[in-house]
């Protein structure tokens, strides 16, 4: 597969800032049509990577290809499809709202007048507010119509729906959902909301500690990571366990129960488990993506402690 | 695109503009609201010589008031588009880099030429309105222009290089008046303190003074501009 492949490819794409890392050598790839959720704690990494995707912060190593086009040779060309929603509105506060459409009118030259007027209708954003008065909710929304109405083949979401309320999250998911079904375009949207990643996205990407843990599709993840209840008979280690198989992802004990997270679970796998924790049950449970993040995020802080 | 952009920078640099205006205007408007006081209140009256006697003075207080807005012209271009987070709402947009410099260099340098142009109008204005004021030679002229906008670059120079490196106008405007006001007290130290400089004869000292300083801000405000436009087009954001 080649970068032309992909929507959006990183190839080691590395930041440092002095001598911390907040990127380290991640390889993401992103289908094209596909709804890529990012996940990671605060910290991870995720928005100085889509900082690096849109060409706002030069890499220290590593490259960005957003439709096969190298951001860093031709920005202009990279950028000219691809929207962006950040965590908060970036567009001048002082501005009223009709004045940013007309901005964006005059810098964009794919823009849609029809489109815009369309989805302020939608969205009931009033273009004589002053864009620092938007409630967060309006401004999130007025983001999106702004990253939306040059009918872009990108969209990059980078926690978009930070700080609002439940309704308004819900509104804004069902708004980009909407967004990416009545145009073909890739949509790759980072959040904190996981159950919301998880009604809308299709492939997934983890990172920790500035490194790509996980890549893959949702179901795919979910479908293969397991829970595995133990009821052991006799005391067993956690390293045990963990040797026993490399896709021991988390060990939680509670009382002499001993919950196992599985990664590319299989019922041998399973199987070896309960034999060797002489084990006379064995309950097998799906994961939400969020216990399945947390689960495979604590595995690996365990495995580096 | 370039028209919509140099509407946004001078919108952008609008409040430094009015600012700078209002400082530039104050001295000759107060003065002028005097002379209309002391010409209402006097019998013998006060014809309007009185006042454009002093006009220069004025104007040049005028000047050196406005120098203390000039930086926040340049500074509000690059920290301000920082501090508000806009400069990443314009980086995301395919828009070459140099329009977007180029623009803001444009709103800035016909800003900041307006007190100069001022400057070198007020030193007409009385030429023209009373007939006794000595001849005004084109030179003169032109030395008040090449003055006022030498102070006018370095200053301004200032405020844009900051701009680039601190992420707020307020301390990049701040910074370019700490450092100018240290340059202008620290040359004019060296002329009260230094034995080589106080041996110039008093008459020329202050010709000696003026050009220093204006070929001192004349360097500052082009490596400024210079470095500070080679920063703004390479590095990725603002």
């Amino acid at each position: 597969m080649t970068s032309t492949d992909f929507a959006i490819s990183t190839d080691l794409l590395t930041r440092r800032f002095g001598k911390r890392i907040a990127v380290d050598g991640i390889s993401l790839a992103v289908p094209r049509g596909a709804i890529y959720g990012f996940i990671g704690l605060n910290g991870a990494g995720k928005s100085t990577t889509i900082r690096m995707l849109l060409g706002l912060l030069a890499p220290t190593s590593g490259t960005v290809h957003l439709n096969g086009i190298n951001i860093a040779f031709d920005p202009v060309r990279a950028k000219s499809r691809v929207g962006y929603v950040p965590d908060r509105p970036t567009a001048y506060p002082w501005m009223r709202v009709q004045e940013v459409i007309q901005f964006c009118e005059g810098a964009l030259p794919d823009w849609s007048p029809t489109l815009a007027s369309s989805l302020l209708k939608k969205y009931r954003i009033d273009p004589r507010t002053k864009v620092s008065r938007l409630s967060k909710g309006t401004g999130a929304k007025l983001s999106l119509l702004l990253a939306l109405a040059h009918d872009p083949q990108i969209l990059i979401l980078d926690e978009p729906t930070d700080g609002l309320d439940p309704i308004a999250r819900d509104e804004f998911f069902e708004e980009v959902l909407r967004a990416s079904l009545d145009s073909p375009r890739t949509v790759l949207i980072s959040s904190h909301s996981l159950q919301d990643i998880q009604r809308a996205t299709d492939h997934l990407g983890f990172l920790h500690d500035g490194r790509l843990i996980f890549q893959g599709r949702t179901d795919e993840l979910l479908g293969t990571t397991k829970r595995v209840r133990l009821l052991p008979d006799s005391p067993i280690e956690d390293a045990a366990l963990r040797r026993l198989s490399p896709d021991v992802s988390h060990i939680a004990r509670e009382g002499r129960a001993i919950t196992v997270t599985l990664r590319n679970f299989s019922p041998a796998a399973a199987e070896s488990l309960r034999s060797a924790a002489h084990s006379p049950n064995l309950d097998v449970a799906d994961l939400s993506l969020d216990d399945a993040f947390k689960d495979i995020v604590k595995g690996m802080e365990a495995a580096c402690s | 695109m370039f028209l919509t952009l140099l509407r946004k920078d001078w919108r952008l640099a609008k409040p430094a503009f009015v600012f700078m205006l209002a400082l530039f205007l104050a001295p000759t408007i107060l003065s002028f609201v005097m002379w209309a006081y002391a010409r209402g209140i006097s019998q013998a009256g006060y014809p309007l010589a009185g006042f454009f006697q002093n006009f220069q003075t004025t104007v040049l207080a005028g000047f050196a008031g406005s120098l203390l807005a000039v930086p926040a012209v340049a500074a509000c271009q690059l920290g301000r588009e920082k501090r508000e987070r806009s400069a990443d709402f314009v980086g995301a947009m395919p828009i070459p880099r140099y329009r977007i410099v180029a623009s803001k260099l444009t709103v800035t340098s016909t800003i900041i030429s307006i007190p100069a142009l001022l400057v070198t109008f007020g030193a007409i204005v009385p030429w023209i309105a009373l007939a006794n004021m000595p001849s005004l030679e084109w030179p003169t002229l032109f030395w008040y222009l090449k003055l006022s906008l030498y102070t006018l670059l370095g200053v301004a120079g200032m405020g844009w290089l900051f701009s680039c490196l601190l992420a707020s106008e307020i301390y990049a405007t701040a910074l370019s008046i700490l450092v100018a006001t240290t340059i202008g007290i620290g040359l004019s130290l060296a002329f009260n303190t230094l034995p080589s400089l106080r041996a110039i004869p008093p008459g020329l000292q202050e010709s000696y003074f003026l050009f220093i300083i204006s070929r001192l801000a004349l360097w500052i405000g082009v490596i400024s501009f210079a470095v500070g436009t080679l920063i703004a087009l390479f590095r990725r954001t603002l």
